[in-house]
C-alpha cells in the first residue's frame, strides 16, 4: 500500500466538475456499487476489477471512518488477473492431442477438436489456479479537486479512469506540463507562447 | 459511458506536451549546477535540488534509442555530457530535493511529469490515520516543490530572454 508505506509512484488528475457540496454517503454507495466482486465461476480466466477498502483488499465495505481523512477520500483499486501458465498449457495440450490421435488412428487433429480439448483443459486447470492480485491506492483531495492513483501503469490508469467515471459520473484530466502552464496565473501570456514555440536545440553551436 | 481520454490523449494533444517535460529536466540539471543547486521557491523557502543517481537519455524521433545511466553521479560523467552534445533529450531522471531538514528522492518522467519511486523522509510510527496524513503531506510537499521548479522553468522558457540569454547559457554549459 504505497499510500501508507514504501516508495510512492503516482499519476495526478484534475477531477472535472466536482460538486461544491460533497455527497459523502452517495459516494460511499458508489464505491460499494462498483466494489470488487469475486467472479461467479472459478473455471474462467481473465481480469476482474473493482474498488476495495484502503485497509484490506478483501474488504468491500466502505465507511466514513475508513475512507474520509479530513480533505482526503481514499480507497483502493483491486485488479485480479487469472492466467494459465502458457508452457504448461501447451505441454498438456500436446499430450492430449497425442492421446486423441492414438485413440482415433488419425494423423491430424481437426482445429475444432483441438479447440474443444483446449477448452476442456482450461476448465480443469482454472479452478486450481489463483489469480495474480494487485491493489492500487487512490487518494482524492476534495479540497484541491485532484485525485492520485498510486501506480505508473498506463493500463491500470486507463481502467481506473473508466471505473471512476462509471462510479461517480465525473471525468478526470491528467495533469501534465501544459496543464500546469494553463492553470498558472500567467496562463494567458504563457499559453500564447506555448502555442507557438517548438523544442529548443541545446547543442552548442560548434557541436 | 463516455470513452474519455483513456489513452491520456490530453497529455500528448498539445504539441508542447511532447517536449516541455524533457526540456524541464534539461533545465533542472543546468539550474542544479548554478548557485550550488539552490533556489528560493515560494512557499517552501530555500530548496536544494540535484540530479541523483539516474538519467535516461533518448534520441528524438518516432523510434528513439535510449541510454540509461545509473549509479554514482551520472550527471557528472563525460557520457552524460556527450549525450547532450549529440542532441539527446532526457526521458527521466532521478532527482534529489532538500527543504529544511527533509530530503526526498524521486524519479521524474518527462512526459506527463509523472512521479515514480518517491522516497520520503522518516515516517511516524503511530496509527494509520497519522501515517496517511504525514505521507500525503510529504507527497504534496515534493509535488509542490516540483511544480514550483516547473514554474521557474516556465519563467525562463516562456519569458522574453529565452533565446537571447538563457538558451545560450545552457548551450555554453552543455559545451562545458
Amino acid at each position: 500500500m504505497p499510500l501508507l508505506t514504501g516508495a510512492m509512484g503516482c499519476r495526478r488528475y484534475r477531477v472535472l466538475n466536482q460538486p461544491e457540496s460533497i455527497p459523502r454517503d452517495e459516494w460511499l454507495s458508489a464505491l460499494h456499487e462498483h466494489r470488487f466482486r469475486e467472479p461467479p465461476s472459478s473455471a474462467r480466466g481473465g481480469e476482474n476489477l473493482g474498488w476495495v477498502s484502503l485497509q484490506n483488499l478483501c474488504v468491500t465495505e466502505f465507511t466514513h471512518e475508513g475512507c474520509f481523512f479530513n480533505q482526503y477520500f481514499a480507497w483502493s483499486f483491486r485488479i485480479d488477473n487469472k492466467k494459465l501458465p502458457g508452457k504448461l498449457l501447451a505441454a498438456l495440450l500436446d499430450l492430449r492431442i497425442q492421446d486423441w490421435l492414438a485413440e482415433t488412428g488419425r494423423e491430424r487433429i481437426p482445429a475444432r477438436v483441438k479447440g474443444e480439448i483446449k477448452e476442456q483443459l482450461e476448465l480443469e486447470l482454472f479452478p486450481r489456479q489463483l489469480p495474480s492480485v494487485a491493489a492500487h491506492d487512490i487518494a482524492w483531495d476534495l479540497k484541491e479537486e485532484t485525485i492520485r492513483i498510486f501506480t505508473n501503469s498506463a493500463k491500470v490508469n486507463e481502467s481506473f479512469r473508466i471505473l471512476f467515471s462509471q462510479s461517480f459520473g465525473l471525468e478526470t484530466r491528467a495533469i501534465g506540463p501544459v496543464d500546469l502552464v494553463a492553470e498558472h496565473r500567467n496562463a494567458d501570456a504563457w499559453m500564447t507562447r506555448v502555442d507557438v514555440i517548438g523544442h529548443s536545440d541545446y547543442r552548442p553551436p560548434e557541436a | 459511458m463516455s470513452e474519455f481520454d483513456v489513452n491520456d490523449r490530453e497529455l500528448i494533444d498539445h504539441p508542447a506536451s511532447r517536449f516541455l517535460g524533457r526540456e524541464f529536466l534539461i533545465w533542472t540539471w543546468w539550474a542544479s549546477e548554478q548557485n550550488f543547486g539552490k533556489l528560493e521557491l515560494a512557499p517552501f523557502g530555500e530548496v536544494d535540488f540535484w540530479i541523483d543517481d539516474r538519467i535516461v537519455f533518448r534520441t528524438p524521433g518516432e523510434q528513439p534509442q535510449t541510454s540509461d545511466l545509473k549509479g554514482g553521479a551520472p550527471a557528472t560523467t563525460a557520457e552524460a555530457r556527450t549525450a547532450m552534445m549529440a542532441g539527446k533529450t532526457i526521458d527521466a531522471a532521478r532527482l534529489g530535493l532538500r527543504v529544511k531538514e527533509r530530503e526526498y528522492s524521486l524519479e521524474l518522467r518527462a512526459e506527463g511529469l509523472e512521479l515514480a519511486g518517491l522516497k520520503v523522509p522518516a515516517e511516524c510510527k503511530d496509527g494509520e490515520d497519522e501515517r496517511l496524513y504525514e505521507r500525503m503531506f510529504l507527497l504534496e510537499e515534493a509535488t509542490g516543490i516540483l511544480d514550483a521548479l516547473f514554474v521557474k522553468f516556465c519563467e525562463d522558457r516562456l519569458g522574453p530572454d529565452w533565446d537571447s540569454v538563457v538558451l545560450p547559457a545552457i548551450r555554453e554549459w552543455v559545451g562545458g
